[in-house]
């Protein structure tokens, strides 16, 4: 699988380290809502098809990046520094 | 005891000093990689403040005569080495030590962080006609010279270790610059792949 580094061009996936769902926000309030701070901290989607996920080029640049990725063809739609991606709260209602 | 020394690079005794020793083995009577360790060598970490990034480029440029694209090295005396975003490795051969830490601390201490890494870092030459082969055992990178060709640097893995890579010359002649508790580690995994292609360790 070959991801390609918005800075480093086309490498292995063998150089980066995944965290997962790029979806979740941190809350503003650290003594916010506790239900809030529960979806932020354990909850993540785990959808079919498109995913956006945080990809850390651990072994290249050392930049996180978001990572567009279809996780049923493994098909990598957009490769986007994580510092000039769009955060977006995960809609309502999703799991 | 070895004796005091007055040479100020002295001090600086690489991981492979008792390692990289001259050595030849031939295969049908030719060798066709080189690995040399030279020393010492001044490695200094760059990284541009927040903001600084166009301040970072300018004063390279004025100093040193080009900021190098990304991917890319530049510089004779000092090579800066572009390998991540606002991010350059120098590297400088033959300085005092401190001597390269404290030029460019002068130059950008207040727009970058600035990091000797001359003691953390080693740097290992890699040469001859099959140096390309041997790379492509162990890193995912494209080193077809057309995609990788003079002048090319890039932060990749090499047998599962984190290595900067600058292709110095067409010859090819690659440095490879590996975090120092590494270093054996890597002149093993070199030296295990160079075998079959005949290698002469050059002192
Ligand atoms: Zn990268």
């Amino acid at each position: 699988m070959i991801v390609t580094c918005p800075f480093c061009g086309d490498r292995p996936s063998e150089e980066f380290g995944v965290l997962g769902d790029a979806a979740p926000v941190r809350p503003a309030d650290p003594a916010g809502d506790p239900e809030a701070w529960y979806d932020y901290v354990y909850l993540r989607a785990n959808p079919r098809g498109a995913h956006r996920e945080y990809w850390h080029h651990v072994g290249g640049c050392r930049q996180w990046l978001v990572v567009t990725r279809d996780t049923t063809t493994h098909d990598i739609a957009a490769v986007e520094p994580a510092r000039l991606a769009k955060q977006t709260a995960p809609e309502k209602g999703e799991p | 005891m070895p004796e005091a020394s007055t040479d100020p690079t002295a001090r600086r005794l690489g991981p492979l000093a008792g390692l990289a020793l001259p050595e030849r083995h031939e295969v049908e009577g030719d060798v066709g990689i080189t690995l040399e360790v030279p020393g010492p060598v001044s490695i200094v970490g760059v990284e541009a403040r927040r903001g600084k990034s166009v301040t970072l480029s300018r004063r390279v440029k004025k100093a040193y005569g080009e900021m190098p694209k990304p991917n890319r090295g530049a510089g004779e005396t000092v090579r800066l080495l572009h390998v991540a975003p606002d991010t350059l490795l120098c590297l400088a051969e033959d300085r005092a030590e401190g001597a390269l830490h404290a030029e460019l601390r002068e130059l950008l201490g207040d727009a970058a962080a600035v990091v000797d890494q001359s003691h953390g870092r080693t740097l290992i030459r890699l040469g001859g006609p099959k140096a390309r082969e041997l790379l492509a055992f162990g890193t995912g990178i494209d080193l077809a010279p057309e995609v990788f060709g003079p002048g090319a640097c890039a932060a990749t893995m090499l047998g599962h270790v984190a290595v900067t890579l600058h292709l110095r010359s067409t010859a090819p002649t690659f440095d490879l610059i590996v975090a120092r508790a590494f270093a054996e580690s890597l002149w093993d995994w070199l030296k295990g792949r160079a075998g079959r292609f005949g290698y002469e360790v050059v002192g």
